[in-house]
């Protein structure tokens, strides 16, 4: 039989290949980090981005005004290397580095700036995150058009050192918006040679400590030490890859198999395991990320305060925690993440229904016509991921309320398109707020707002952000903190955890630092010769 | 008849006169002992799965305390992470995958033969069209598809779902709105492939001599495809058959992830074994147990598929 | 010949432009659009991109200027990844796609067709048993557990290849094997099968009364209508196998088009759904119409029409 002969010679042919291909690629160069990247980049454009994934890149390849601290404090100087504030805290003056230069080795100068800010505000760039300049002087009128002289606008560069950025009111939280990654600026000629491709390698100048040299769209992002950055002494690593990774599975495999330096999460089965028998690689940290069900408050018989509070109440969110999710996550009794609180605040709960009290929950529903859930409508439980948490949450109202939910799996897009429309009972949904500010959070759930998700109206909750909208920059804390408490009190939505993360880093890497917001500091880091 | 013997096992001597072909073939079947303890399995398995869960544990109550233990005296095939029996979960997921399977993959075989024996048959402009809409629809994004049809036809599938809860002997059919749109959906794709094969069957049979004698006889068209040439092609379909339902009951957990079809804390076999994937590592038994009882389906459907062709080969026969 | 293929190229044309015109209006009517994010974007910012993207213009003008630029051989920018245009990612990452297929189509017919013949020779032994279980394992090993395993054993215990990428000709081997199983299963059932039908045909049975020898009746004459249902099969089966997989090239971390087309329906990245869906469509028909040619090569009483 001839068929059989040419299986034989192809499988011979391919065992070949193999031992010839087998010598296993060699290891990585030295200096080089090999980190995991999750979401391929949509573009590495402050103006385009919007996913931590890509600032985790584009902070390596460029720096803002300022940049977040490690230790979480007040933002610490980036590009400029000190600022003064005006006693009404509206104006801004930012002093640039003499020695601040791009990666093409001109100068970053004030108009730099001025004109990457121009940039990403013109509604022909259509920038996602616009909104992160909202509070300077003109910024929103620009971006909608209604403004078109940008020198009204509040930047102002008097001398190419010299940037000044004048405020629509004050806002104690300023520097952290500057600190984020859209305010990193692009090089205004670079961009207008090369249009839509500037991004790519060979043309990318950035004011960073690395610049771009290699990007292989789902392979692998290469950037390598800028010599001419200001502060290139404290960074120590020749090269990081940026290697992309879409499923945790695989890139867990792939750290097994020696590939990879850092991965992005650790898959859930796994957590357990890493954290008993490989305890030197395993990694945990909080984020800045609130995981909530959201109520339609639009909908009987969610639209009673009564209802929606006896659900949140009937959830043991500590059990949730320990023996759902087991990756570290901490029970919420409140909206707002640590991370993200004053220092002086320090509730762990707010508002009284977050508690866990079947009993009470009990009473409320049966108060509300719906005695040991009789009667109670069955309503939809949706979610975007076929989340564990949702069957939990769906059994614990069966057993301590006796009503029934349905679980609806949605697409994600479907699903957000549905929180915007109401289109829905209760989700699963997630709040991460773009900057460590609580009033970036708290605001998605003001009258109106496209956050916010459970068609939630209160007036009383409106005019108490905008009294601290408005507050002096010292009564600002305390003032949200008494949003968040009528917020909590009214329950729209039922805060269930604070999200962490869990991550596998080979032990050879020293100085890794990363804060809830999901920012990396690449300065300090090096990493040992495997052995 | 020809002299040389077949390299196949001699099936039966031939029927006697006056028995009809359906007849032979079951007493063909039947002697075909792989063939009749693969469809033993698939009895038992089908049986199980109906009637075991009346006397298993309960499927959807958890136990979080205990979350994933190994197969015990108290649980005989373990727990998942969420502390529900995985015994009870692989017999209440095997009424909807072997539903889902079965069903669609019958949806499936009828329009797909239907489909690709006329346009076979008639063949010139109207097979031309009909492949060509067999292109178009082969061509059409599905994940795309499947979301529009959730988002189209979920409301009128709540709203039956709504009536089936509320009438007095029907409750147990509820969730049944939801099955009909995953029917539909998995229908939708799965005759495509059919239709083709039996198309390319039917080009090859309507220039035999048995159909040109038909034609001569005056039979009809309907007569002809349905009488003549369809029970030639069903070899071909029966093996295609057998390989369809593990592509639909995978599909379905596919499908499930977009919300279509089973919801937790309902499984089913492809969700289990999905979940199993990613946790197998560590919980070996999450992965084995759904993955044995799926191939043991699959084996047995498929030794019986060939004990069916077998049976239904006309030619074979007179050997 | 030459004239039933230029008639069918015709054909293709109102194919592919029904193809597209209903993926078109479909993904308008899917909830949520390419700029739907968890945080949501404020009205005045989803003004600004729908302005950009050309999004606020009336559904029937967005259409035509769509078709206009087909015309011009341009898929339009990617919603997506606004620095890339739907022609560029397909030039990337269809090559990709193409050997990862290919390599793997080769696996599937060099162990689906022996597998299957020597099934079908030997009917109802053990040696009919045994291919038919070892074809089977492609079916009852879905790629999604059948991928992890091979990587576990092969990456990670014995550190032979990759666990996944790209990048040496050794990452090819893994993929190539788990995605060729599958094939090879349908293959070597189909084989099966249609050989079964075929062996026991009267112009076999003549062939063998007038002495051929059994590797002649094989593959002079049974071989030929036997493979009728598998050459039926492969016409769709190459199109997807050639255009990509998702959950191999999600399992492998291989950059290639199969992604792009779950994908893009998950991001709503109009423009790239399009352009992956009109290239599984041209895929599609060129190949249907190559099946149907090699089924009258199989079948000389087979004519063209």
């Amino acid at each position: 039989m001839p068929r059989p002969a040419v299986l034989r010679l192809f499988l011979g042919a391919l065992l070949l290949s193999g031992a010839v291909g087998c010598s296993r690629p060699e290891p990585a160069p030295r200096g080089v980090l090999r980190i995991s990247q999750r979401n391929e980049p949509a573009d590495l454009d402050p103006a385009r981005a919007t996913l931590p994934d890509e600032f985790f890149i584009l902070r390596a390849l460029g720096e803002g005004l300022v940049a977040p601290s490690p230790d979480g404090g007040t933002p610490q100087p980036a590009a400029a290397s000190g600022w003064s504030v005006s006693t009404d805290g509206l104006t801004y003056t930012f002093h640039l580095r003499p020695d601040a230069r791009w990666s093409n080795s001109s100068p970053v100068t004030a108009d730099d700036f001025v004109a990457s800010y121009e940039r990403l505000l013109s509604p022909a760039t259509a920038a996602p995150k616009a909104g992160l300049f909202f509070m300077v002087r003109g910024a929103r009128d620009y971006a909608t058009g209604r403004l078109q002289d940008f020198s009204a606008v509040g930047f102002q560069a008097p001398d190419p050192r010299t940037l000044v950025v004048t405020l629509e009111r004050p806002m104690p939280r300023f520097l952290d918006y500057a600190a984020s990654g859209p305010w990193i600026p692009v090089n205004p000629r670079v961009v207008a040679r090369h249009g839509r491709l500037w991004t790519r390698p060979g043309h990318f100048v950035g004011n960073g400590p690395f610049t771009l040299v290699e990007w292989r769209p789902h392979q692998r992002i290469v950037v390598q030490r800028n010599p001419a950055y200001h502060d290139a002494a404290r960074f120590h690593l020749a090269a990081i890859h940026f290697v992309a990774f879409d499923n945790g599975e695989v890139e867990e495999r792939a750290f097994r198999a020696g590939q990879l330096d850092v991965t992005m999460a650790i898959p859930f089965s796994k957590v357990e395991a890493y954290r008993q028998e490989r305890s030197a690689e395993a990694h945990r940290a909080p984020l800045a990320e609130t995981r909530y069900l959201s109520f339609n408050t639009t909908r009987a018989p969610l639209s009673d305060v009564r209802v929606r509070r006896a659900l949140s109440l009937a959830l043991d969110r500590a059990k949730l925690v320990d023996k759902v999710l087991r990756g570290g996550q901490e029970p919420a009794g409140r909206l707002v993440p640590p991370a993200l609180r004053d220092s002086a605040d320090k509730e762990p709960v707010l508002g009284g229904a977050s508690a866990d009290d079947p009993a009470a929950a009990r009473a409320l529903l049966a108060a509300a016509g719906f005695p040991d859930g009789r009667g109670f409508p069955r309503l939809e439980l949706s979610s975007w991921v076929g989340s564990a948490v949702c069957e939990a949450v769906q059994a614990m109202w069966k057993k301590e309320l006796g009503i029934d939910v349905v679980l609806v799996n949605r697409e994600a897009k479907d699903h957000l398109a549905s929180l915007a429309a109401g289109r829905y009972d209760i989700a699963f949904m997630t709040a991460i707020p773009d900057v460590a500010d609580a009033a970036n959070l708290l605001g998605d759930f003001a009258s109106g707002s496209p956050g916010n998700y459970p068609q939630w109206s209160d007036a009383r909750y409106d005019a108490l952000l905008a009294a601290a909208a408005a507050a002096p920059a010292g009564e600002q804390a305390a003032r949200l903190l008494a949003a968040e408490a009528r917020l909590l009190d009214q329950v729209p939505l039922a805060p269930l955890y604070f999200n962490s993360v869990n991550w596998l880093m080979r032990p050879g890497v020293r100085g890794w630092h990363q804060d809830p917001l999901w920012t990396r500091f690449y300065q300090d880091l090096s990493v040992d010769e495997p052995e | 008849m020809s002299p040389v013997p077949t390299t196949a096992a001699a099936p039966l001597d031939p029927p006697e006169r006056g028995s009809s072909p359906w007849h032979d073939a079951w007493l063909r079947l039947r002697a075909n002992r792989v063939a009749v303890a693969a469809g033993l399995v698939l009895i038992a398995l089908t049986l199980l799965c109906v009637a075991g869960p009346w006397c298993s544990q309960s499927y959807w109550e958890q136990n979080l305390d205990l979350g994933a233990t190994a197969p015990s005296p108290a649980h005989w095939l373990g727990t998942d992470i969420l502390g529900r029996d995985l015994l009870a979960r692989i017999l209440y997921g095997g009424r909807i995958s072997l539903m889902v399977g079965l069903v669609a993959t019958f949806v499936a075989l009828t329009i797909g033969v239907t489909y690709g024996a006329v346009a076979g048959y008639v063949g010139g402009k109207t097979d031309t069209v009909m492949m060509r809409i067999v292109d178009i629809l082969y061509a059409l994004p599905f994940t795309i598809f499947v979301i529009l049809l959730m988002v189209f036809m979920k409301e009128p599938a709540g709203r039956l779902d709504t009536w089936l809860r509320n009438t007095a002997h029907l409750e147990g059919l509820q969730g049944f709105g939801n099955m009909l749109l995953l029917f539909a959906a998995i229908g939708a794709v799965e005759w495509l492939t059919m239709a083709r094969i039996v198309r390319g069957q039917v080009l090859t049979l309507k220039r035999m001599e048995f159909i040109e004698a038909a034609r001569t006889l005056g039979f009809g068209r309907r007569r002809i495809i349905f009488r003549h040439l369809l029970p030639n092609v069903l070899g071909p379909v029966v093996v295609y058959a057998t390989l369809t339902v593990p592509a639909v009951m995978l599909l379905e957990a596919f499908l499930s992830f977009l919300g279509l079809g089973v919801q937790p804390p309902m499984s089913s076999w492809g969700a289990l074994i999905k979940d199993g994937a990613e946790k197998m590592e560590e919980f070996w038994w999450l992965l084995v147990f759904p993955g044995g009882v799926f191939s043991l389906t699959l084996f047995s459907l498929n030794f019986l598929g060939d004990g069916l062709r077998d049976a239904l080969d006309v030619r074979a026969a007179k050997d | 010949m030459l004239r039933f293929i230029a008639r069918r190229l015709l054909e293709t044309i109102p194919v592919l432009l029904i193809v597209v015109t209903a993926t078109f209006f479909m993904i308008r009517f899917v909830p949520g659009g390419p700029f739907t994010a968890e945080k949501a974007v404020s009205p005045e910012i989803l003004r600004n991109l729908e302005a950009h993207y050309g999004l606020n213009q009336p559904l029937h003008r967005q259409y035509l200027s769509y078709l206009g630029s087909l015309l011009r051989g341009d898929l339009g920018p990617s919603f997506k990844y606004p620095n890339r245009t739907v022609n560029e990612i397909i030039a990337d990452k269809l090559p990709v796609s193409l050997e990862l297929g290919s390599l793997s189509l080769a696996v599937a017919l060099l162990a689906g067709l022996p597998l299957g013949l020597l099934a079908a020779l030997r009917r109802n032994t053990w040696l009919d048993y045994v291919c038919s279980s070892v074809s089977m394992i492609g079916l009852c090993v879905p790629t999604f557990v059948l991928g992890p395993l091979l990587v576990l054993a092969c990456a990670i215990h014995f550190g032979w290849v990759n666990a996944s990428g790209w990048y040496y000709p050794s990452d090819r081997i893994l993929p190539c094997l788990t995605l060729g199983c599958v094939y090879a299963a349908y293959i070597a059932r189909l084989t099966r099968g249609g050989m079964l039908e075929v062996l026991g045909q009267d112009y076999i049975r003549t062939a063998r009364a007038k002495g051929a020898s059994e590797a002649r009746v094989v593959f002079h004459h049974a071989l030929r209508g036997g493979l009728l249902p598998v050459v039926s099969f492969l016409g769709p089966a190459i199109a997807g196998i050639l255009t990509g997989s998702f959950v191999i090239e999600t399992i492998f971390q291989i950059p290639g088009l199969g992604r792009e087309f779950v994908n893009s329906a998950f991001s709503r990245d109009y423009t790239l759904i399009l352009g992956t869906v009109l290239l599984y469509a041209v895929f599609l028909v060129v190949l249907n119409l190559a099946v149907d040619i090699a089924q009258v090569w199989l079948n000389p009483r087979l004519k063209f029409e």
